[in-house]
């Protein structure tokens, strides 16, 4: 697969997961939760925009830089936010085991496909150097 | 002008006659009093405070004053140990301790690279083994994984100064609360946690009757009885008040037009934010009375000058880093920022804690740089002399990360210097099983509660013992002499990270050994040159000045050899694109910013408007967990006592935990004075004694964190939340719920 078909591929992916998670908040409202869900709409944003972009000429632009930003340390913040509101809401029985699991599911899946995506990204971005600036270190297993 | 006169305070063993006094620096809060400690036949026999250094003026902390007994302790360690196979600690020596260290480090670098390998180190180091640290970890071990218990600390005031100024480095200093007409104490309990300064401002205020006082902390603490203004409001509620007394400053037109003009960007998306705040909504949210609110905004609004200081009551708290963020709006608003009396001055709570964020040592990039900057990647690889793409670039990882990093395995190898997590972490239940995954390396002097998961511990030098600098909270660089030689089988800390840096081979791009020097001050000369044309520039500091001038403040150089008193007097900030610290992130979710995104708003030296956008606490108070827990320090003690613990004096003025209890409260639930009471949270169970008066308002209990060291104690950190703040990464110790039952 070209690089850049394959990087929307993971890039649809992760899109459809946010939107997953999107559609089963509120869950537990309260500023951690609103915070990560903040995370999510941006995140999900900014891949419709690379996406588009990458239909209408697949090459690395200034748009696309900004975005995949986005995208990689918006998931890295997003994760750890749901990490902790997880955390409290198990300490608090808010929320039942089996919601809290397959949340974190979905965002386990969405750091994996980030991490897929991250070979075809160095082919498309011209090699590793341009693009561990955008891509967190724990993101380039 | 300071109004202390000189009041020499020392503490010598028995009035011993001494041989010899050497020039140091007190080691415990982040005040960075001048000490001088007492030497005779060779042994640490007291301390002195420095009659004409600027900082104490021969004062001494209570604390400090016994600081020297804990070297002579008893049960000190003189040797390494190993965990053996029956799971026991026992003694080895230094070079079967350092290969285990080295092959376990090697084996774990092997298979899991950077990633796998993390350093947790202090904030009461010497800035020389922070560089080191970071050297090791960055272009050694090639991994980003390197934090402090400064995460605790002054994690905050890091993220606040970057988003706000561009850079690290408090812009006031010290010397300017001499100055002030008003001075704001948020969340920093000043009396307990730092009575030297505290001693400064109310000399001042006794002869003169400034400053004007104004106290932010739900509790009524020694602090607060002296203040003009003491704002008690409800936990988790620090934004709420800030935002209203932003709203009022912009509606009353008490701001600084031609400041804002030409020395600052953002106001309006502030503005956007803020004009919702009424101080009847704060009122309900804080549950101050409006006229306090009103009260406090009307003084801030019309005061000539300002300094505002921010603790762990800002720190500690739900939004850490948007609270310290509206104290720098304000003080952009006003104007009151580099000039004399004026200016944020968020502290540190350790004596060396701003030194690990300078130097890099913490997961900050050495020299102010930005992890984000290639050229400033490229910087730090030139004077390495390293490739840049092995230097890791991050964003560095919270401890608390780092335990979710432990959980799931991926950090097998993880070296604990001076800090002991097993006590000080909020959710210890939580932290004891996810650090008991990894292979443990524990430096510490004492055997603690964190050395008894270590599969290595070793025995380090202590206070008196080994050569380096320290900075302080206000950006003041103090040098602190070699008294004594370390004990026999005992290291200093820099020794164990230079021969650690030897043993596993580490090398720069010519083949050379990546660590080149081998004593603490050709270790701060190279760093020295690192500094150079950054905001901590200390190119014009050496060891022979530091001591002659008592501490130097950064930036210190060949055209401003005193050093700067305060930052940004010709109001240019350090928010240029490259030179700025960090793009910054986003202040309400804590998403780091790009490059594109810092360049559009093109701040070019101007200071940044931080939106404030309110959260609040994740976890209140409700029916099964009806009060706020706080938790903080005494006066008496130093984090988790491995050194106060091991002081009679201190003891003997606190020997166990507590729980303070409105008397109210204490009335409903039928609960006396000192009688043992249970505290329940969702984490956690601690019995301790109840103190019972009007320190707590209703709703609310205090538990000091000191304790959890020895057995039998209870342990506050059991019941407190492991969340954090998103942009700081800073643990919410200060509120979470919790209900008490009588036994």
């Amino acid at each position: 697969m070209h690089a850049a078909a394959e990087i929307a591929y993971h890039l649809r992916i992760v899109q459809g997961l946010a939107e997953q998670v999107l559609d089963r908040m509120p869950v537990w409202e309260n500023t951690m939760e609103e915070r990560y869900v903040l995370l999510l709409q941006e995140k999900k944003e900014s891949i419709q925009i690379i996406l588009d972009e990458l239909m209408e000429n697949p090459v690395m632009n200034e748009e696309i830089h900004k975005n995949l930003n986005i995208v990689y340390k918006g998931d890295e913040a997003g994760k750890l936010l749901f990490e902790q509101w997880k955390r409290v809401a198990e300490q608090n029985n808010y929320v039942n085991k089996d919601e809290l699991n397959q949340l974190e599911d979905n965002f386990e899946e969405m750091k994996t496909e980030l991490t897929k995506a991250v070979t075809p990204l160095y082919e498309f971005a011209g090699g590793w150097e341009k693009t561990r600036f955008i891509v967190p270190a724990l993101y380039r297993d | 002008m300071d109004h202390r006169n000189v009041l020499h305070e020392q503490s010598v063993a028995d009035n011993e006659a001494v041989d010899r006094w050497v020039h140091s620096t007190c080691n415990l809060c982040s005040v960075g009093c001048g000490t001088e400690i007492a030497v005779k036949d060779n042994q640490i026999i007291g301390i002195g405070g420095i009659d004409d250094h600027p900082i104490n003026k021969g004062r001494l902390d209570p604390k400090a004053k016994y600081q020297w007994i804990p070297n002579n302790s008893k049960d000190r360690l003189y040797t390494p140990l190993i965990r053996n196979e029956q799971g026991d600690l026992e003694p080895a020596s230094w070079d079967e301790a350092m290969d285990l260290i080295v092959r376990k480090s090697k084996e774990v670098l092997k298979e899991k690279g950077g990633d796998g390998v993390a350093i947790y180190s202090t904030g009461q180091g010497f800035l020389e083994d922070y560089y080191t640290i970071g050297k090791i970890g960055r272009a050694g071990m090639k991994t980003h994984l390197l934090d402090a218990n400064t995460r605790l600390c002054t994690a905050t005031t890091e993220w606040c100064l970057i988003e706000s100024f561009g850079s690290d480095g408090v812009p006031a200093s010290f010397d300017d609360m001499d100055e002030a007409d008003t001075i704001m104490l948020f969340g920093h309990n000043i009396a307990e946690t730092g009575s030297v300064l505290w001693d400064r401002i109310l000399s001042r205020k006794k002869a003169t009757g400034k400053p004007y006082l104004i106290v932010v902390d739900p509790r009524k603490t020694p602090t607060a009885r002296e203040a003009d203004l003491h704002l008690d409001l409800k936990p988790g509620t620090n934004l709420a008040l800030l935002n209203a007394i932003q709203n009022e400053l912009v509606k009353n037109d008490w701001v600084d037009h031609d400041f804002i003009n030409n020395h600052t960007l953002k106001l309006n998306d502030l503005k956007e934010e803020i004009n919702k705040w009424t101080i009847g909504k704060a009122s309900k949210i804080t549950g101050l009375p409006e006229e306090k609110i009103a009260l406090a905004a009307e003084k801030l609004g019309k005061t000539d000058t300002l300094v505002s200081t921010t603790l762990q009551g800002a720190y500690q708290s739900s939004d850490a880093t948007a609270t310290c963020l509206a104290i720098n709006n304000i003080h952009l608003m006003r104007g009151l920022i580099g000039k004399p009396g004026c200016g944020p001055l968020h502290m540190a709570g350790q004596p060396s804690s701003s030194g690990n964020r300078t130097v890099g040592g913490v997961g900050t990039y050495p020299g102010n740089r930005n992890p984000n900057n290639p050229k400033h990647i490229q910087e730090i690889a030139e004077h390495w002399n390293v490739r840049e793409e092995d230097l890791e670039i991050g964003p560095n990882k919270g401890i608390i990360k780092q335990l979710e990093m432990m959980e799931k395995g991926q950090i097998e190898f993880f070296w604990n210097i001076h800090t002991n997590p097993l006590v000080s972490l909020p959710n210890q239940e939580r932290v004891r099983k996810a650090m008991e995954k990894p292979f443990v390396v524990v430096q510490d002097p004492f055997l603690t509660a964190t050395t008894e998961i270590a599969d290595v511990v070793l025995p380090p030098a202590m206070w008196g013992e080994k050569e380096g600098t320290m900075e302080n909270a206000d950006r003041t660089i103090n040098v602190l002499r070699k008294a004594v030689e370390p004990p026999n089988g005992v290291k200093t800390d820099f020794e164990i990270l230079v021969d650690y840096a030897r043993r596993m081979e580490f090398k720069d791009k010519d083949g050379n050994p990546l660590i080149g020097y081998s004593t603490p001050e050709e270790a701060f000369e190279e760093w020295k040159k690192v500094s150079a044309g950054r905001p901590c520039d200390m190119t014009g500091m050496t060891y022979e000045r530091l001591e002659k001038e008592n501490g130097l403040r950064w930036p210190c150089t060949a055209d401003n050899p005193e050093g700067k008193t305060r930052l940004y007097e010709d109001h240019h900030f350090h928010t240029a694109v490259d030179y700025c610290q960090n793009y910054g992130k986003n202040p309400y979710t804590g998403r780091p910013l790009s490059r594109e995104e810092y360049e559009a708003t093109n701040p070019d030296g101007r200071a940044l408007f931080n939106v404030t956008r309110f959260g609040g606490p994740t976890e209140k108070p409700r029916e099964e967990f009806p009060f706020w827990l706080n938790t903080g320090r005494l006066i008496w003690h130093w984090h988790t006592r491995t050194k106060t613990g091991r002081m009679p004096e201190m003891e003997e003025k606190a020997p166990k935990a507590f729980v303070e209890i409105n008397t109210e409260d204490a009335e409903k639930l039928s609960i006396k004075e000192g009688e043992k009471v249970r505290i329940v949270s969702p984490r956690g169970v601690v019995e301790v004694p109840a103190k019972i008066g009007d320190t707590m308002n209703k709703g609310e209990v205090f538990v000091p964190f000191h304790y959890g060291n020895f057995e039998g104690e209870e342990n506050s950190n059991d019941m407190t939340m492991d969340e954090v703040d998103p942009l700081s990464h800073q643990p919410v110790l200060k509120h979470s719920s919790c209900r008490l039952e009588k036994i």
